[in-house]
């Protein structure tokens, strides 16, 4: 019952940032910014107490020093005294956000961050918020100053300028990708004809807007001084602060025009192209994915799945056998109610596994797999004797009402009496069809369904329907607690592999039950709205650094911290102390001595000193990573031309972490024009 | 009694280079007050310190020691820019923009509403006679006309205190008469007006006061007609008597006694050039301060 393999695949080496991150990412977000604040307070609290006591009104009033200021000031240093504290007395470490162990050469799994309430995450995160309290109290009371008549003509300046500066022009090359398609020069898959149609405009509207962007808005402020224009309106009775907002809003304003009219010419240009009819059902679509948990079990308590040795590989392996005790094992907390309806037939359970090939195997065959589907009245146990690979139902007398009440139907439909169904046995049965009734309403009953021998193929999207009662089951009553306090998840998918011989890898996001489907043009749009938050982040970096470096300086040191953003894992593994082969100094005493990055080095004096270099190094890299965009989080090409739906959801936390990421640079931006002489 | 609008109390501005080594002095201990209906000159050869002067009232730059206070308020108040009304040396303003779009983003910068903007910019374009260019883009403009607009946004706002640097350049005779006349008849209307500027025949005509700067000191303050006056000669002034030798010698005894009639006696004058030239070349044989304020007595 395996349906055509018409899906998506959909690589998520990370899910995408829900509310229920929120938390989470305002504690971190406060360390972070925090911390920053805090070196920040310190720096203007020690330049503005230094300076002499009768120093002159216009100092003064420039960088002001309130009891607030100090108060936070000194509640930020206790914070921060007392995580020192803390930590070197080893007392109340973070243990909910620690990075798991992995094997060399393994990629770190990325969790989102989670609330902490331990004291060292605490600390951190207070000292952060009181400084951050400190350094933001002159800034939130000059907002009270702005006026948006002002900030509206600033920002329709900063439009008309590069309007009648005729830079429109460049978005001209836009057409480019569409008067030469790729599949002209490289050959293309029917079935990839979308996927190289959107990835191909993503990139090139990503390219077109980015870079102009990042440009005019590191030019702007520059050039305003070098022009001396800002003469005439630092003069005027505004907020300098209002100049920095004029100009992001004026220059997000105007890349959001080529913005909207890229979108609208590519979808036009999908809408009109006649696509490959593989391709359309296979991506032109918004499927909403239903997204589980993945664990590994197997008879073995200690099991969590098998690294097969693969470098960057993120998915974790399960070996073939018929009596093979190793399941990987998918954990749906929650169904929505969509997925339960009364009026729903199946739900499609979707999914894309790696197959990793110990023997040849069969020419043109897949691997087998068997999909067993239980709601939680219906708990499974592992086998408990070496050899036998059969999970157990808990209960098994109704594992037995199961067996017989299933074997009565087959055995009716075998002998024709059930009228109005066709099939000799329910494993024929398939949705919409007289015979589904049966196994909807075992599944309803029972809260069990399992596929047997479904043939799948090496990263191949395959997909089978799973009967809907089952997730009716499972949505009654309350599932129970385990003895630790967690709560038993509504439905889990056993999946495991029958082929002798072979290897099937799987991540999280590699199984999913399809919850609904959307359109691809609604999906088409949204994608663009995270391609205008990366835009915004150029935008906004580029505005800040030049309100004090010169604009060339600006848009080198923008598209250095934004190129950054896509090697950051790289980067973290630097900064935490796990890129294979060492830090800058250990990778070059390698070079030197012709060492591979895995070799065993000797303790020789130079590589100790390359080491505490390395300590030196990571703690400067943890720093400039905090400041690197989180551009990945943005970006939904992946989901578009896989077919998959951009939840309003995803895009709503893009907005608060843009605004999230961008506050700190605000309010960087609010002191550096604020104390800069623009006429020096 | 007059209502102080600028003050600067022992302003200094020392550009520093980027280990903070002194660069440059520009401006070193200037005390100026200006009051309320004044035209103010500030006079100096380049690098004198009088555009630091300003930037500094204006808060563009910020003092290295000393203070400027503008209507009572610290410089670098934004509150104070209220009742300013600024045109710089060279009109720096957007080109691409026309000259309503200019008075209507400067309007704008102070919060006016869109119904007094239009009034006030279309008032304004009248008076500086760009009515018929109005809808030409900045970059289009000549020199003079870019002066006349942006006079036109320094007054914008109404403003109390007018700061112009250099408002006569680019400006042809015809153009320079008629700034003249606006900067007395914004006098008229109590207005303070400080001005920068190297055609010294200008500051003459209008100014009430003037401080000569050189090297970032402050050489000479003072009213144009005091500070023009020659002391060490008199000036007689007669009229209905031929200018003999004779006359010439018995001057002061004797015009009477020849039947003329003495009309004045006082001081000759020189020109505002002369005395600005005399000074520079004084302040170069014999450099620091040359003016010493009077001494304050108790009100």
């Amino acid at each position: 019952m395996t349906d055509p393999a018409l899906f998506g695949i959909l690589i998520l080496e990370r899910d995408p940032q829900t509310f229920a991150n929120l938390p989470g990412l305002i504690q971190v977000w406060l360390q972070d910014a925090g911390g920053f604040a805090a070196v920040g307070l310190v720096v203007y609290l020690l330049y503005a107490l230094r300076s002499p006591k009768d120093q002159p009104a216009s100092s003064k009033a420039r960088a002001p020093v309130t009891m607030w200021m100090l108060v936070m000031g000194m509640l930020s240093l206790l914070c921060y005294a007392s995580y020192i504290a803390a930590w070197s007395g080893g007392i109340g470490r973070d243990t909910v956000n620690m990075v798991p162990y992995v094997q060399p050469g393994e990629t770190i799994p990325y969790f989102p961050p989670q609330f902490a309430l331990q004291f060292q995450p605490m600390f951190l995160m207070f000292g952060g918020l009181f400084a951050l309290l400190g350094i933001g109290q002159p800034f939130v009371m000059d907002l009270f100053k702005l006026r948006f008549r002002r900030i509206w003509a600033l920002t329709k300046v900063g439009f008309l300028e590069t309007w009648r500066n005729r830079m429109f022009w460049v978005f001209v090359l836009f057409v480019l990708p569409f008067l030469f398609p790729l599949q002209w020069f490289i050959p293309i898959k029917a079935e990839d004809q979308l996927r190289t149609t959107v990835d191909w405009t993503s990139l090139s509207t990503t390219f077109l807007l980015l870079l102009p962007g990042a440009i005019i808005a590191a030019f702007s402020i520059p050039n305003d001084v070098k022009n001396q224009t800002i003469y005439t309106i630092v003069s005027k009775p505004i907020e300098r602060f209002e100049v920095v907002l004029g100009r992001f809003f004026g220059f997000t304003l105007l890349m959001t025009v080529p913005l909207i009219l890229m979108t609208f010419g590519s979808w036009l240009f999908i809408s009109t192209t006649t696509i490959d009819e593989k391709a359309v059902e296979e991506t032109q679509k918004a499927r909403i994915p239903h997204r589980g948990q993945l664990y590994f079990r197997a008879r073995s308590n200690e099991y969590r799945g098998t690294n097969v040795g693969r470098e960057f590989d993120y998915r974790k392996y399960i070996a073939g056998s018929k009596s093979t005790s190793e399941r990987a094992i998918w954990a749906f907390e929650n169904i929505p109610a969509a997925m339960a309806g009364t009026d729903r037939d199946a739900v499609p359970c979707e999914y894309t596994f790696d197959i990793f090939r110990l023997t040849k195997g069969d020419e043109n065959r897949g691997v087998d797999i068997n999909i067993r589907f239980t709601a939680w009245q219906c708990d499974q146990l592992p086998p408990s004797v070496r050899g036998d690979g059969r999970w157990q139902w808990a209960d098994s007398e109704k594992e037995k009402q199961y067996k017989a009440e299933r074997e009565e139907i087959d055995r009716k439909l075998a002998k024709g009496e059930i009228p109005g169904v066709s099939i000799k046995s329910l494993d024929y049965a398939l949705p919409n069809t007289p015979g589904w009734k049966y196994i909807n309403d075992l599944a309803e009953k029972y809260g069990f369904y399992e596929v047997a021998s479904v043939e799948v193929y090496d990263y191949h999207p395959s997909g089978v329907p799973v009967p809907a009662g089952l997730f009716r089951k499972a949505r009654e009553g309350t599932p129970p607690t385990d003895k630790e306090g967690y709560r038993q998840p509504r439905v889990q998918t056993y999946v495991k592999c029958i082929s002798d011989g072979q290897m099937l890898g799987m991540a999280s996001g590699d199984l999913y039950y399809m919850e609904g489907e959307k359109t691809f043009s609604e999906n088409f749009f949204k994608c663009a709205f995270g391609l205008w938050c990366q835009v915004t982040v150029a935008i906004g970096v580029a505005i800040t650094l030049s309100t004090y470096l010169a604009g060339i300086i600006s848009f080198l040191a923008t598209l250095f911290i934004y190129l950054s953003a896509y090697f950051v894992e790289h980067l973290k593994d630097v900064a935490g102390g796990t890129s294979t082969g060492g830090g800058p100094f250990e990778s070059f005493t390698r070079i030197l001595g012709t060492d591979t990055p895995t070799a065993q080095l000797d303790r020789t004096a130079g590589v100790k000193t390359a080491e505490v270099g390395d300590i030196a190094f990571s703690w400067i890299f943890r720093r400039y990573v905090n400041i690197v965009p989180d551009v990945y989080a943005f970006s939904w090409t992946n989901f578009l031309k896989e077919g998959f739906n951009i939840n309003f959801e995803y895009l709503a936390m893009n907005f608060i972490v843009l605004f999230g990421y961008l506050l700190p640079w605000g309010i960087l931006s609010y002191y550096l024009i604020r104390n800069r002489e623009v006429a020096a | 009694m007059s209502e102080t609008v600028v003050e600067t109390r022992n302003l200094t501005k020392i550009y520093r280079d980027f280990w903070g080594r002194k660069k440059k002095v520009a401006l070193n201990a200037l005390d100026l007050t200006i009051q309320k209906g004044e035209i103010f000159g500030l006079l100096g050869p380049n690098g004198s310190g009088k555009t630091t002067t300003i930037k500094l009232l204006l808060g563009l730059l910020f003092p290295s020691s000393g203070d400027a206070f503008v209507f009572g308020e610290p410089a670098a108040k934004v509150e104070k820019n209220e009742k300013i009304g600024y045109l710089p040396e060279e009109s720096y303003l957007y080109r691409f923009l026309n000259a309503e779009e200019t008075l209507d983003f400067y309007g704008r910068l102070f919060n006016m509403p869109s119904e007094t903007r239009k009034k006030r910019a279309a008032e304004l374009i009248d008076t500086v006679g760009l009515a018929n260019d109005k809808k030409r883009i900045l970059r289009e403009y000549s020199k003079g006309m870019r002066q006349r607009i942006g006079l036109a946004q320094a007054l914008i706002n109404d403003p109390d205190l007018i700061i112009l640097d250099e408002p006569t350049s680019g400006l042809d005779p015809l153009g320079t008469r008629w700034m003249k006349d606006l900067i007395l008849d914004l006098k008229k209307k109590g207005k303070t007006i400080i001005m920068c500027s190297h055609r010294l025949d200008d500051v003459q005509d209008v100014c009430d006061r003037i401080a000569i700067l050189y090297g970032g000191d402050l050489q000479e303050l003072g009213a144009v007609s005091k500070l023009v006056e020659d002391q060490k000669r008199l000036e007689i002034r007669a009229s209905g008597v031929p200018l003999t030798d004779a006359l010439k010698r018995d001057l002061a005894a004797t015009i009477e006694k020849h039947g003329g009639k003495l009309e004045s006696f006082g001081h000759p004058t020189t020109t505002l050039e002369d005395l600005f030239l005399r000074i520079v070349e004084e302040s170069k044989t014999r450099p620091g301060r040359r003016y010493l304020p009077p001494v304050e007595t108790t009100k």
